[in-house]
């Protein structure tokens, strides 16, 4: 850019001679000044704003006096933790069921006790549970529950593990497809209690699975897998 | 429940012309939850010394306080100790959050809507929180008849008054509301009040200019604009026949030099006055191209507010950033973006301005906040930049500015980039180094300041966690969806060096320091020639210790004296001014011939 720089020179030079650059002046300008005011005499008004300024710590605000902003609760989703996300869960409110997992559509569907018989194929054992994350939203977690009928991974271990931990500490589920697992980390710092909504576990439930309730034998999902439909 | 014995809701109309002060018209003040209600037309308060309020142990308070502020300090009133100011509470309050109150409850009849009535007004602060008031076309027909209408009659000004007092009403009602839910954080918000005045007794000092040079430069104005897109035109060809700028010309430009630019996520260049702003800064020779651009509208110069008195004043806009930054308006305030026109700042014979500013204020606060020691050292020593090349391994421990310019620049640029919030992309465009090498310098400062970076990536994960951040004094910030991180992570240091500023400017203002006006991170302060270095020296020693007070760590100051008859120069800008100097003279004696 030495010619641009060069252009720059081509321009006229003629700055008021009057004109005081602010960012030129010699940097003992303010040495100068210092020396020449009356600095070491009393002057009150610097004791009158240093007054000012010794109840300040006062004012200082407390971690707990801050206010934080709560999300309005139109939907809960059903999903497992992100991974850059730390979360709790609430084992009080926490439900084992069968679920379908639709793994195409990245859907879980929640199966009505009479129609368990029914479904073909698809179906797994869930302890679907009460998750919030650091941004205080929440969602259903289906975490996957030991059974017979399901095979042992490492997938699965690790995500209960982390279950366990974040019952009491914030953590982080990091998938590693080379160890084939879940990582859980640990939030190192000192973090606030998670803000779990009010609602009653069932009408959370009720938002989560308001459209993913296979609950009659007329259900798509039912009769796609009888190959009643196309 | 009121921690004061009265609170006393105020509200003023007056008129004011661009950069004067306020022609007060009328005023109604209501004692808070007891209906006692005091209406005073212009005359009644002229006759009155004194406001009729007490000063020590009432609470006033007002929607935009410095307005008020602003009608006591024209009245010759003394000032009230108490001061709560609800747009101050109602921007803290709602800070962040991206709210629309409900159209109903503003009741407008044209249709106006919420934007244009302004998100943070009074009317608006009412109708997002379900309160009812005045309807948005009666305020501004009657705000139309008190600027028109020099003499009203006895009905108008019977309309007037009541108007007045229904924004009283109004104010009254928000602050029932906010008290009612305790959410008036009362110590922090007088605190806040008390900047409200400070802001008023600033904004009513205002900046000597130049006012015959003003004229001169606007009467020339046509001539000088084509004159200066010319002279530019011919280093960077960038405007067409129609003295336009193309983009494809600065295109065109910018591959003639291989200097490349950020883009927009649509491909296309971002030529936003941000963006322009900050290439020029890492790019100086771009300066006049910016320069002009930013001059091109005639606004730019003849929209300057300037008061009969040869003052500029324009509304400092107090608390209305999200960091609660004041933001005055670019194109009234003499600090605006067109650098050059500050050389139209000139003290009054006899006088002397000066600039005193803080050193490197937001890297002093970030070392201090974040409690990086090392950050810390490298601020408190001689030059922070070069601490950083030295931290970093980069340069050998001797190396100074001098033996190792180019490797100091490229650490300025890294460090003031991390300060604007940006990543290795952004930085590798204004440094010209390759995105990888911005990559490394960027890991370099991780690993040499880990405590800051530390403390950064907590406070994200901190604010993510509660949905709010806060200032030490209690200015607060909601996060809502999908928030910008970066912005999230630079918050903290923007915010508390606004503190900062609040805490000097109050004590600044209170102690009778004649202060012009912030900008940004400094204060401009006039002075007579005989008591400059003691109000200077004041000044100095107030603002390093609202460093002190705010963060704990005196933070130091550089101070620029312009004595009369000199007058102001951004260094930034001076070339243009230079350019526009000459281009001046050289119109007018082709006028006279």
């Amino acid at each position: 850019m030495s010619e641009s720089k060069a252009h720059q020179q081509q321009q006229p030079e003629t700055v008021q001679a009057s004109a005081t650059d602010p960012a030129e002046l010699p940097p003992d300008n303010k040495a100068e000044l210092l020396a020449n005011n009356k600095m070491g005499q009393a002057d009150d008004r610097v004791d009158q704003a240093l007054g000012i300024f010794a109840d300040l710590d006062k004012l200082a605000v407390t971690p707990e006096a801050q206010v934080g902003a709560r999300e309005i609760l139109s939907t809960v989703a059903v999903r497992r933790p992100k991974n850059n996300e730390f979360i709790r869960v609430d084992p009080a409110r926490s439900l084992t069921s069968v679920v379908f997992e639709d793994r195409d559509e990245g859907e879980v569907y929640f199966i009505a006790p009479h129609i368990r018989p029914m479904m073909i194929a698809g179906t797994a054992v869930k302890l679907l549970t009460l998750t919030v994350n650091q941004a205080g939203v929440a969602f259903i977690w289906p975490v996957p529950c030991l059974d017979d009928a399901t095979r042992r991974n490492a997938w699965n271990e690790s995500s209960r593990a982390a279950f366990h931990r974040a019952q009491v500490e914030w953590v982080k589920l990091v998938g590693d497809r080379v160890a084939g697992q879940y990582r859980v980390y640990i939030a190192e710092g000192e973090l606030p209690k998670p803000r779990f909504p009010d609602k009653p576990f069932t009408e959370l439930l009720a938002i989560a699975f308001g459209n993913r309730l296979i609950d009659s034998e007329d259900h798509y999902i039912i009769r796609a897998q009888r190959g009643l439909t196309v | 429940m009121l921690p004061f014995r009265r609170a006393i809701i105020v509200d003023f109309e007056f008129r004011i012309e661009p950069g004067g002060l306020p022609h007060v018209v009328c005023a109604v003040l209501r004692e808070f939850g007891c209906g006692r209600e005091l209406r005073l037309w212009r005359d009644d308060l002229l006759a009155m010394r004194q406001p009729p309020l007490d000063l020590e142990q009432d609470v006033l308070v007002a929607y935009y306080a410095s307005a008020e502020i602003a009608c006591f300090l024209q009245l010759g009133w003394p000032l009230p100790r108490h001061v709560i100011d609800l747009y101050a509470e109602h921007r803290c309050l709602t800070n962040g959050l991206l709210l629309k109150p409900e159209r109903q409850k503003t009741k407008s009849r044209s249709g106006k809507t919420w934007k244009a009535n302004g998100r943070d007004s009074l009317l608006n602060a009412l109708a997002l929180r379900g309160l009812a008031h005045l309807d948005v076309d009666t305020k501004d027909a009657v705000r139309n008849l008190i600027l028109t209408e020099p003499n009203p009659s006895p009905a108008q000004r019977a309309e007037i008054v009541n108007y007045c007092a229904s924004d009283v009403l109004g104010a009254e009602a928000l602050l029932r509301y906010m008290v009612e839910r305790n959410q008036i954080d009362w110590p922090r918000a007088l605190w806040r009040g008390r900047y409200t005045v400070a802001a008023a007794r600033m904004e009513r000092v205002g900046v000597p200019i130049d006012v015959a040079l003003h004229q001169r430069l606007a009467t020339n104005w046509t001539i000088l604009r084509h004159e200066l897109i010319a002279s530019v035109n011919r280093s960077f060809d960038v405007f067409d026949g129609n003295d336009t700028f193309k983009a494809n010309k600065f295109v065109a430009y910018l591959l003639r030099w291989n200097l490349p630019w950020p883009k927009l996520p649509s491909g296309a260049l971002a030529l936003d006055t941000e963006t322009f702003d900050e290439m020029a800064r890492f790019h100086p020779e771009l300066r006049p191209l910016y320069e002009v651009r930013q001059s091109l509208g005639e606004m730019r110069l003849t929209g300057l507010a300037i008061g009969d008195d040869a003052r500029n004043r324009s509304l400092l806009s107090v608390f209305q950033t999200v960091t609660g930054r004041n933001a005055p308006s670019n194109s009234t305030f003499i600090f605006g973006p067109a650098r050059w026109l500050r050389g139209l700042i000139k003290p009054p014979s006899g006088f002397a301005l000066a600039y005193v500013d803080w050193r490197s204020q937001e890297i002093a606060v970030a070392a201090a906040i974040s409690g990086d020691e090392r950050l810390l050292a490298a601020y408190q020593g001689d030059d922070v930049y070069m601490a950083f090349a030295r931290d970093a391994g980069l340069v050998p421990t001797d190396a100074t500015k001098e033996t190792h310019h180019d490797v100091r620049e490229m650490c300025k640029t890294v460090v003031l980039g991390i300060g604007y919030g940006m990543g290795a992309d952004s930085i590798a465009i204004r440094a010209g180094i390759s995105v990888a090498e911005a990559r490394n310098l960027l890991s370099l400062h991780r690993d040499t300041y880990r405590q800051y970076w530390r403390w950064a990536d907590d406070t994200v994960t901190s604010a993510l966690f509660t949905g709010a951040m806060t200032t030490k004094f209690g200015w607060q910030r909601h996060i809502v969806k999908n928030p910008n991180v970066r912005s999230i992570q630079n918050w903290p240091v923007q915010s508390t060096a606004a503190e900062m500023m609040r805490a000097a400017a109050i004590a600044a203002t209170e102690v009778g320091l004649t202060i012009c006006c912030p900008i940004h991170d400094a204060f401009l302060v006039e002075a007579r020639l005989d008591t400059l270095d003691d109000d200077v020296a004041a000044l100095c020693t107030i603002m390093e210790a609202a460093g002190k007070a705010v963060i704990g760590v005196p933070v130091g100051t550089d101070v620029k004296i312009i004595r009369s008859p000199d007058r102001y120069m951004d260094a930034r800008g001076a070339d243009m001014w230079a350019r526009v100097m000459s281009l001046l003279a050289k119109t007018e004696r082709k006028a006279a011939a």
